[in-house]
C-alpha cells in the first residue's frame, strides 16, 4: 500500500514536474529592479570628484549631499561651481538633475561677480530647456542670483523679462516663480515696468488656479514691503479672497489686507449700502475679525494675532471685538460679566440661590438682532472661546497688545482675561495670568473679579501661583477690603503650599509698597493690635506673621504714620527681619526713643577691602610666618567681610580666595625638604600632598567660579593659576616615581594661552612669568625633567604677587546657588523599592554661571559614590540676567535596600572635565576624585532616603 | 424640475422623536428614528404607516442615525423588527457602541418598572444592532451606486455627527444635534464648504445666543469648592449619559490643579458602562484629551471613586453625583433625603427638571418636600442651577450656515415660534430659502439641475490659450488702464461638438468628433470666380492683391503659396488665372463653410479694389 502512495506520489510529482516544464513560461515582462543603495551617504563630507558623473542614480545623491554640506568656503565654493555649471551644459541629464543643480547654484553663489557667468548660461537654459519644472527653476535661480550683492538692474531686467514672458503659461509652477520672481524684484520706483508689474500681479489674484492666487498676494506683499503703494483695486481683491475657498489664498490675503491698511490707514472706503465711509484701517479690522470665524484653524490663529498687531483703530470697533449680545428666547439677557457688575454696584451680596436670576429680561426686536458677525462685533471673544489652543493663545496675544494702547479697552477686557484663568489647558492659563500682568498699569480691579483672580491661588500649579504672585504684586487694588481679600489668600496660599514662601514674600512686598494708606488701616487688624489690652507676642518664626510683617513695614516706608501704631514688639521684629531678610525689609525712620539699640552704622566696606588687600601686598619684607599670620588674619576678615556686606561679597570671597592660595604657597614653599618628599615624615608628606590639592583646587576656583573681572585681574588669576601647575609639576616629579608628561603639557598649554591673553589684552608679565617665558623658549624639547628643572628655581626666587587692588569691586560677580527646596531640615524620608528610583523634587536659585549647560547636580550617596545629573535644559529658567532658577526632580537610585533611612546630599556643582581640565584629569595626582574638575557651588542639602527591599507576591 | 421632498415624522416643529424622511433623486432616506419620551402611547414611535403598511424594506434605501439620544434612535430596533425593516442603517461606531446601553435601560425602565407590553425585546435590539454599518467621520460611504454618505464630526456628544449625503448631482447635509462651541470633553462641529443643495438644521435654541461657557463653568467649580471647604456634601443629580462626563472631567481636573482630596464618588452601573465607552473612543473628544491621553486618558478619573450606599452617611464633606437626574426616584432622591437638612450642604441641577419631581420643587424654593409615605424632609441645603446645554445657539447655526453655504435650509428639532425667528433671519442674511415642516407635512424644495457634461481636455486648453495670448506680455506702454476685465475672468466662448452617447454628454473638438463617431469628413466650400482687369504678368497681380490683404488683415494672415497662389489665414485659397480670352485676369476665391465671414469680406475687399 505504501509502496503504492509513494509510487503515485512520485508520478505526481513527475507530472508537475513535466507541466512546469512544459508550460509556456510567460516572458519576464518586468524584472525586479533592485537599485542599490550606494553607500550611506556622509553629509559632513562632500567631495567634488563625487560630481563626475552622468549616471542620474548616482548624481542625485551627491547633489543631496553637496545641499547639506552647504554653506562651502573659498576654494572648493569655486570648484563646485565649476563641476555644477559643466552638468548644466550637458543636455542628455533627465530634468530633475538640473533642476537640482539650478536650486543649488542659486544657494551656493553670493557674490554678484560669480553670479554673471553663471547667470547667462542659466538664462540659455531657459531656451533650451522642454521640462516645464526646470523653466520654473530657472526663473526661480536667475531671480536669486540677479540678487546677489551687489544687485545687478540689468540682470534684474533680464530676469522680469523672462518671467512676464511665461506668464501666459498654463502650468502653474512657472506661473508661480514668474510671479514670485516679478515680485521680489519688482524696482521701487514708479515706471513702465512697475506698472505692468503691478497689473501682472493683480491680473493673477483672480486666477482660476490656487496656488497662483497666493503666489500673487504674496508677491504683492513683497511689492508693499518694498515701499511701492498699492493701488486701491489690490485691497478690494483681498477683501473678496478672504471667502476664498482655499486656505492658503484666504492666509495670504489676511496679511495683505493688514499690510495694505498700514500703509494708508486713512483712507475713507465706503460702506456698502449707504453712502457711508469708513476709515481703511477700521475696515481692515473688521474684515480681520470677521475671518476670527473661519473654518480652518490655521487661519484662524493668522486672524486673531493679526487683530494684536494692528494700531490706529477706533475706539468703537476695538471695543465691539470684546461684545457679544445675548439673549434667551428672544430676550436681551445680561451675560454673567454684567451681573457681577451690576450685583456689587447695587451693593447686595449673592443669595446663594441664583436659579433663575439670570432670567432674561427685556424683549428684542427680532429685526434689531444681527446674529451673524459684521464687523468687529465679538472678535475676541470667539477667539477666547476657540477650540483650540492656538487660536486661543493668539487671542490673548491680541488682546494684551491692544490693551497696552488702551485703557479702556484693557478694563473691558479684564473679564474675559479672568475668564480664561479657568481654561482646560495650563499653557492657556498662564498665558492670561502673563497677559494680566502686562497690562497690570492700565486696570483697576474690582473686588469681585479680584476674588476671581485670587481663586487661582489654589492652583497646583507653581508656574501659575508664582506669575499671579508677580501679578499682585504690581497691580493696583481700589478698597481696603481688596488689600484684605488678597492678603487673606496669599496667607492661604502659605498654608497650602509652603514651597511658595519666597515668592509669597516679595509679592507681599510690593503690595504693601502700592498701598501704603490702605494697609495703613489694616494694621491694627493684621497684627492684632488692641487699643488696650496688650496681645500675646507673636512667635518670629510663624511664616504667617513673618509675611504680615513684611507687608507692613514695607508700607511704613511711604506711610510713616504706620509706625506709632506698631507695638513694642513689633519694632523689635523689625530690627531681627533687618538681619535676616534684609532684602525684603526696608530700611525704616524710626524715631529717637524707639530706634533699635544696633544703630545701622554706614560702614565702610569697601574701604576695610582695600585696606587689607593693601596689607597683604605691602608686607613683601617681612618674614615668612609673619607673612603667613597676616595672611591667615586677611583671609578670615574677608570671608567675614563677604557675609556683611552682600554687595562686596563676591569681590571679598575673590579676595579672600586669593589669600589662601597666598598662604598655601607660602606654607608650601617654606615646608623644609619639600623636594624630597621621601625624606618627610608620614604626616608632613600627607599635610604637603593635601595642601598642594588644595591650593590645586583653590587656584581652579578662582580661575571659573569668578566672571566679569578687570583683564588685569584675569592675568593675575591666570599668573597664579600657571604658577600652582608648575608647584605641582615640580612636586610631582621630585616626589612620584610616575610619568608627569601629561602635567607638562598642561602647564606649557597654560603657559602659552597666558603669554597669548598677555600679548591680546598688551598687558605686562610679572617677573615670574618673564622668567619661565624666557627659559622655557631656550629649551629645545620641554621635557618634564628639564622644565622641572627650570622652574624649581624660579618659583623660589619670585614670590607669588599680592592681588593688585580690585577695580570695580562691585561688578565681580561670583556663581553661586541656592537651594531652596528640599529644605535641609526637612524629616520627611523617601521611601522607595530598591532598584527603582524616587523623585526628590528640587527648587533652586543659581546666579551667575558662565556657562549653563556646565551645570550639573551632584548626588552624594551614604557608600560615597557620587553621581553627576544632567539637568534637563528646559528645567532651567532664565529668571532675570544672569539668574537662573531650576526647578527639576532628581532621581535618587539604590540598588539594595537599607536597614534604615539614610541621607543623601544633593548639591549643585559646575562640571568643567570636557574644558581645559580634560588633560590635567588624564593625569591628576587624585584620579579617582573628581573633585578636581567640579566647582561646588552650594553646600549639600540633605534628604532622607530609604530603599526597601521589593515585596514579593506582588 | 428636480425637488427634493422633505417630510418630517418627527421633530417638524417641535423637539423630540427625530424622524425624517427625505426623497431626493429617487431615493428614500430616513434620517433618525427616534421615540419621544413625553408620550407612553403610540405617539411614543414616529407614525410608519405614513410610508406603507407594513415592512418597509423596500420603500427605503437607508436609514441614518445621528447620535445616540433616545430621541434620535429610540424607535428603531421597534422600525427594524416589529414594522420590518432588513436595509442598511448608518451610524458612528460610538453611536453603535451606546445605543444597545442606552435602549436596553429605556427598555428596562418601560417593561419592568411601568410594566408594559407590546415593547421590543433584549434580542430585538441585538438584532437590530445586527444590521447597523458603521461610518467614520470623513469617509465616504457608497450606499449604492447613486447614493453616497459622508460623516462629520458635530459636538453634541460622543459620536454625534453631521451626514452629507449626495445622490447623483443632489446633496444634503442633515446635522443632528450638534454644537459649534467646544466643552470639556467634546470639540467643536465642523463641516466643510460643501455647498449643499438643503441643509436640515436642528433650531433647539434659535433665539438664544449664549454667554461663555467658561464663566458658567468657574461658577459652578467656586460653588463645588466652597461647598466642601466649609464640610459640607455636594449631590449632582444627573443621567447617565453625556452631561455626566463631562462634569466629571470639570471637577476631575479642577481636584487635580487645586490639589483637593475631598472624595468624589460616582454611581456606578450603566455611567460605568459608559465610561468605558468613552474611554476608548478618545479620538472623539477634544484637544485636550487627545493631546494628554498618552500621558492619562482623562476618563480614568483620578479622583472620582465608585460610591457604595454605606458612603452616605460618612461624616465629612464630599461631592458625589448620582443618578437619576431629576430626582424623581432611586439614588439620588435617597442621597436628598438624607442630606437635605443640613444647611451646609448643596443640591446642583445641571439640566431641566420635569413639573412634578421633587428637583422642580426645591428648585422652585419649596422648603418642605412631602412624599408618599407621609415623611416630609425640611430643605434646608441651598440648591443651585446649572445648565449644561450641548446645542448650538442662534449664533451657532448662522456659522454653520455660512460655512458650508447651502442653497436651501430646513429647520426641525425646535419650537415653531422660535424657528420663525430664525427662519426670517436665515433668509434676510444669506438671501436663501428657509422652510419649516411640521410633523407629516411635505416640504418640496426645487434645485437646479445641472447636467453633467464632459469636455475633453485638449479643446479645453485649446480655447484657454487662445484667448489668453492677447495683453500683458512684453511690457509694451498699452496697458490703458482699466478698460477692460482681465481675460481671466472674461467668459469664453467654446465651439465645439456635443455628442450624447451611452447616456453621457461629452463636448469635443471637430476633429476629435469625427473620430469618435467614425463619420468621414465632407468640406463645404464656396467657390467665387472674380473677373479683372489687369494687363500684365500674373505675379504682378499676385503681388499687388498681397500687399492689399495685408494692408487690410495684417502680414500674418496672408502667405504665398506659389506665384499664382495665396492663402488668407490657412483656409482661404485665392487662386490667379489668365483669361486667355480676355486681356483680364480671373480671381478664384475659394473658402469653406466655417470660414464664411472671412471668405465674403474677402470677396468684398476684391470686388471693391479690381472689379471691372
Amino acid at each position: 500500500m505504501a509502496a503504492l502512495l509513494k509510487k503515485r506520489a512520485l508520478a505526481e510529482y513527475c507530472q508537475t514536474q513535466t507541466i512546469v516544464e512544459d508550460g509556456p513560461k510567460p516572458a519576464p515582462t518586468k524584472r525586479l529592479h533592485l537599485v542599490r543603495r550606494s553607500k550611506t551617504v556622509d553629509h559632513s563630507e562632500f567631495s567634488t570628484s563625487s560630481l563626475d558623473t552622468t549616471d542620474p542614480q548616482q548624481l542625485l545623491p551627491a547633489l543631496v549631499s553637496l545641499h547639506s554640506s552647504l554653506p562651502l568656503t573659498g576654494d572648493s565654493q569655486i570648484e563646485v561651481v565649476q563641476e555644477l555649471m559643466k552638468l548644466l551644459l550637458n543636455d542628455t541629464l533627465p530634468p530633475f538633475i538640473t533642476t537640482k543643480v539650478l536650486a543649488l547654484l542659486a544657494n551656493i553663489i553670493t557674490s554678484h561677480a560669480q553670479a554673471q557667468p553663471v547667470f547667462e548660461e542659466v538664462m540659455r537654459v531657459a531656451q533650451r530647456t522642454k521640462s516645464k519644472k526646470v523653466l520654473a527653476q530657472v526663473i526661480h535661480s536667475a531671480c536669486a542670483l540677479s540678487q546677489c550683492i551687489p544687485p545687478d538692474p540689468k540682470l534684474q531686467d533680464q530676469v522680469i523679462q523672462l518671467a512676464l514672458s511665461h506668464i501666459t503659461t498654463t502650468k502653474f509652477i512657472i506661473l508661480v516663480r514668474s510671479l514670485e520672481a516679478v515680485g521680489t524684484l519688482c524696482p521701487g520706483e514708479t515706471g513702465r515696468v512697475q506698472s505692468s508689474i503691478m497689473n501682472t500681479l493683480i491680473e493673477h489674484t483672480s486666477h482660476q488656479d490656487n496656488r497662483v492666487r497666493t503666489a500673487a498676494f504674496n508677491a504683492l506683499m513683497v511689492v508693499q514691503e518694498k515701499g511701492v503703494k498699492l493701488p486701491a483695486e489690490v485691497y478690494d481683491s483681498a477683501c473678496k479672497a478672504l471667502s476664498d475657498d482655499y486656505q492658503c489664498v484666504r492666509a495670504a490675503a489676511l496679511f495683505l489686507i493688514k499690510v495694505a491698511a498700514e500703509s494708508d490707514p486713512e483712507r475713507l472706503v465706503p460702506i456698502p449700502d449707504s453712502d457711508l465711509h469708513m476709515r481703511l484701517v477700521d475696515h481692515a479690522f473688521s474684515q480681520i475679525c470677521n475671518v476670527v470665524n473661519d473654518i480652518n484653524v490655521r487661519v484662524r490663529t493668522q486672524a486673531a494675532s493679526l487683530l494684536g498687531s494692528m494700531s490706529g483703530i477706533s475706539e468703537k470697533f476695538l471695543q465691539q471685538t470684546l461684545d457679544k449680545k445675548l439673549m434667551s428666547n428672544m430676550r436681551r439677557k445680561p451675560s454673567a460679566h454684567e451681573r457681577a457688575l451690576a450685583m456689587l454696584s447695587s451693593g447686595e451680596w449673592s443669595s446663594g440661590k441664583r436659579w433663575a436670576d439670570d432670567a432674561p429680561k427685556e424683549h428684542v426686536e427680532a429685526d434689531s438682532v444681527s446674529i451673524i458677525n459684521t464687523g468687529s462685533c465679538g472678535a475676541n471673544v470667539h477667539g477666547l472661546e476657540d477650540e483650540f489652543l492656538e487660536v486661543r493663545n493668539a487671542a490673548l496675544d491680541a488682546i494684551c497688545s491692544l490693551a497696552l494702547n488702551n485703557a479702556q479697552f484693557a478694563n473691558q477686557s479684564l473679564d474675559f482675561l479672568v475668564d480664561m484663568f479657568n481654561d482646560e489647558i495650563e499653557e492657556v492659563r498662564l498665558k492670561a495670568i502673563q497677559v494680566l500682568q502686562q497690562i497690570a498699569g492700565h486696570i483697576i480691579l474690582r473686588a469681585d473679579q479680584l476674588e476671581e483672580i485670587l481663586h487661582a491661588l489654589k492652583d497646583a500649579s507653581l508656574d501659575i501661583r508664582e506669575s499671579l504672585h508677580t501679578f499682585l504684586g504690581t497691580t493696583v487694588l481700589s478698597t481696603i477690603s481688596s488689600v484684605k481679600i488678597c492678603v487673606s489668600s496669599l496667607l492661604d496660599n502659605l498654608r497650602r503650599y509652603p514651597q511658595d514662601r519666597r515668592s509669597i514674600h516679595r509679592c507681599l512686598r510690593h503690595v504693601g509698597q502700592n498701598h501704603p494708606i490702605h494697609v495703613q488701616a489694616l494694621v491694627s487688624q493684621l497684627l492684632a493690635v488692641h487699643p488696650y489690652f496688650d496681645g500675646v507676642e507673636p512667635s518670629v518664626q510663624d511664616g504667617e506673621y513673618i509675611c504680615k510683617l513684611i507687608l507692613v513695614l514695607n508700607a511704613a516706608v511711604q506711610c510713616p504714620t504706620i509706625l506709632p501704631l506698631l507695638e513694642q514688639h513689633t519694632i523689635r521684629h523689625y530690627a531681627y527681619l533687618r538681619d535676616t531678610i534684609p532684602q525684603l525689609v526696608p530700611v525704616l525712620k524710626l524715631g529717637e526713643d524707639r530706634q533699635p539699640s544696633r544703630e545701622v552704622v554706614s560702614t565702610n566696606t569697601l574701604r576695610f577691602l582695600r585696606e587689607s588687600m593693601q596689607r597683604v601686598s605691602s608686607m613683601d619684607q617681612s618674614s615668612t610666618k609673619m607673612r603667613m599670620t597676616i595672611y591667615q588674619t586677611v583671609h578670615s576678615d574677608l570671608v567675614k567681610l563677604a557675609d556683611i556686606d552682600p554687595a562686596l561679597s563676591p569681590a571679598a570671597h575673590f579676595a579672600a580666595l586669593y589669600t589662601q592660595c597666598m598662604l598655601l604657597f607660602t606654607k608650601i614653599l617654606s615646608t623644609r625638604n619639600w623636594l624630597t618628599p621621601s625624606s618627610l615624615s608620614l604626616q608632613q608628606s600627607g599635610a604637603l600632598k593635601s595642601n598642594v590639592d588644595q591650593l590645586l583646587k583653590h587656584t581652579f576656583r578662582l580661575r571659573h567660579a569668578f566672571t566679569n573681572l578687570s583683564p588685569a585681574e584675569e592675568a593675575s588669576i591666570r599668573n597664579l593659576r600657571v604658577r600652582t601647575l608648575a608647584l605641582q609639576l615640580v612636586y610631582v616629579v621630585h616626589g612620584s616615581t610616575g610619568s608627569a608628561l601629561g602635567l607638562c603639557d598642561n602647564f606649557l598649554e597654560h603657559t602659552e594661552a597666558l603669554h597669548r591673553y598677555l600679548t591680546d589684552e598688551k598687558l605686562s608679565a610679572d617677573s615670574f612669568l618673564e622668567a619661565v617665558f624666557a627659559e622655557l623658549s631656550q629649551l629645545e624639547e620641554p621635557r618634564p625633567g628639564a622644565v622641572a628643572r627650570i622652574l624649581q628655581p624660579l618659583l623660589l626666587t619670585y614670590p607669588v604677587p599680592a592681588l593688585g587692588p580690585i577695580t570695580n569691586p562691585a561688578q565681580v560677580h561670583m556663581c553661586s546657588a541656592e537651594i531652596i527646596e528640599p529644605q535641609p531640615d526637612s524629616e520627611t524620608i523617601h521611601k522607595l523599592s530598591a532598584g527603582l528610583v524616587v523623585g526628590v523634587h528640587l527648587d533652586s536659585e543659581i546666579s551667575h554661571i558662565p556657562d549653563p549647560s556646565t551645570l550639573r547636580i551632584r548626588v552624594a550617596y551614604p557608600d560615597h559614590s557620587t553621581h553627576l545629573i544632567v539637568p534637563p535644559r528646559n528645567h532651567l529658567r532664565l529668571v532675570s540676567p544672569g539668574t537662573y532658577r531650576l526647578l527639576t526632580t532628581v532621581l535618587i537610585s539604590a540598588q539594595v535596600s537599607w536597614s534604615e533611612a539614610c541621607h543623601v546630599g544633593l548639591s549643585l556643582v559646575l562640571d568643567l572635565s570636557d574644558q581645559e581640565v580634560l588633560s590635567a584629569r588624564r593625569h591628576s595626582v587624585a584620579k579617582a576624585d573628581d573633585s578636581a574638575t567640579i566647582i561646588q557651588l552650594v553646600k549639600p542639602v540633605k534628604v532622607l532616603v530609604w530603599p526597601k527591599s521589593i515585596r514579593k507576591g506582588i | 424640475m428636480p425637488e427634493i421632498k422633505v417630510t418630517p415624522l418627527g421633530a417638524g416643529q417641535d423637539v423630540g422623536r427625530s424622524c425624517i424622511l427625505v426623497t431626493t433623486g429617487g431615493k428614500n432616506i430616513m434620517l433618525d428614528c427616534g421615540m419621544h419620551m413625553g408620550y407612553n402611547d403610540d405617539r411614543r414611535f414616529p407614525d410608519f404607516t405614513y410610508i406603507t403598511d407594513g415592512p418597509l424594506t423596500e420603500f427605503l434605501d437607508c436609514v441614518i442615525i445621528s447620535h445616540f439620544h433616545l430621541d434620535h434612535c429610540g424607535a428603531l430596533p421597534y422600525m427594524t423588527e416589529m414594522v420590518g425593516y432588513s436595509g442598511p442603517i448608518y451610524m458612528t461606531q460610538p453611536t453603535k457602541a451606546l445605543c444597545p446601553v442606552l435602549l436596553e435601560d429605556m427598555r428596562k425602565v418601560a417593561v419592568e418598572r411601568k410594566g408594559e407590553t407590546n415593547f421590543f425585546t433584549s434580542s430585538m435590539i441585538k438584532d437590530c444592532m445586527k444590521k447597523v454599518i458603521t461610518v467614520s467621520l470623513h469617509e465616504t460611504v457608497q450606499v449604492d451606486g447613486d447614493l453616497e454618505i459622508k460623516a462629520y464630526y458635530a459636538g453634541h456628544v460622543l459620536g454625534a455627527a453631521m451626514f452629507h449625503i449626495r445622490v447623483g448631482q443632489q446633496s444634503l447635509v442633515y446635522t443632528g444635534d450638534y454644537n459649534m462651541t467646544p466643552d470639556r470633553h467634546l470639540g467643536a462641529a465642523w463641516i466643510d464648504k460643501c455647498r449643499p443643495d438643503l441643509l436640515i438644521s436642528e433650531s433647539t435654541y434659535a433665539t438664544t445666543i449664549r454667554d461663555s461657557k467658561r464663566c458658567r463653568e468657574r461658577d459652578f467649580l467656586k460653588k463645588v469648592h466652597d461647598c466642601v471647604e466649609r464640610g459640607g456634601k455636594v449631590l449632582i443629580p444627573v443621567f447617565a449619559l453625556g452631561r455626566v462626563q463631562e462634569l466629571c472631567i470639570l471637577l476631575d481636573t479642577y481636584w487635580d490643579r487645586m490639589n483637593l482630596k475631598v472624595p468624589v464618588y460616582f454611581t456606578m452601573g450603566l455611567a460605568e458602562t459608559a465610561n468605558k465607552y468613552y474611554r476608548m473612543f478618545i479620538t472623539w473628544t477634544n484637544q485636550k484629551i487627545r493631546q494628554t491621553f498618552v500621558h492619562r486618558n482623562m476618563f480614568d478619573f483620578k479622583h472620582i471613586k465608585p460610591f457604595d450606599k454605606s458612603y452616605m452617611d460618612n461624616p465629612g464633606p464630599m461631592v458625589v453625583f448620582a443618578t437619576p437626574g431629576m430626582l424623581h426616584a432611586g439614588l439620588s432622591l435617597a442621597i436628598f433625603k438624607k442630606w437635605a437638612p443640613n444647611q451646609n450642604n448643596m443640591v446642583i441641577m445641571p439640566g431641566y427638571c420635569v413639573q412634578g419631581t421633587v428637583g422642580h420643587k426645591i428648585l422652585n424654593g419649596a422648603k418642605k418636600i412631602d412624599f408618599e409615605n407621609r415623611t416630609s424632609v425640611e430643605v434646608n441645603l441651598s440648591v443651585e442651577y446649572m445648565s449644561f446645554s450641548a446645542h448650538a445657539d442662534a449664533k451657532g447655526i448662522m456659522q454653520l450656515v455660512r460655512h458650508c453655504e447651502p442653497k436651501n435650509v430646513l429647520l426641525v428639532h425646535g419650537e415653531n415660534a422660535k424657528m420663525d425667528f430664525l427662519r426670517q433671519k436665515i433668509m434676510q442674511e444669506f438671501n436663501i430659502n428657509c422652510y419649516k415642516p411640521g410633523n407629516g407635512e411635505t416640504a418640496h424644495i426645487s434645485v437646479s439641475s445641472n447636467m453633467e457634461v464632459e469636455v475633453s481636455l485638449s479643446l479645453l486648453k485649446h480655447t484657454m490659450a487662445a484667448s489668453s495670448t492677447s495683453p500683458a506680455l512684453p511690457p509694451a506702454p498699452t496697458t490703458s488702464g482699466k478698460a477692460e476685465e482681465p481675460p481671466t475672468k472674461k467668459q469664453k466662448i467654446l465651439h465645439g461638438v456635443l455628442i450624447m452617447k451611452n447616456n453621457s454628454m461629452k463636448i469635443l473638438g471637430v476633429n476629435e468628433a469625427w473620430g469618435e463617431l467614425g463619420i468621414v469628413s465632407h468640406q463645404l466650400r464656396f467657390t467665387e470666380r472674380i473677373e479683372v482687369e489687369h494687363i500684365g504678368p500674373v505675379q504682378a497681380l499676385t503681388s499687388s492683391l498681397h500687399t492689399l490683404l495685408s494692408q487690410k488683415l495684417g502680414a500674418t494672415q496672408v502667405q504665398v503659396v506659389s506665384e499664382y497662389q495665396l492663402s488668407v489665414a490657412d483656409s482661404v485659397v485665392i487662386n490667379i488665372q489668365d483669361d486667355n480670352d480676355d486681356p483680364g485676369k480671373n480671381i478664384l476665391l475659394s473658402w469653406t463653410h466655417q470660414d464664411e465671414a472671412l471668405g465674403s469680406k474677402l470677396l468684398e475687399i476684391i470686388k471693391a479694389n479690381f472689379k471691372k
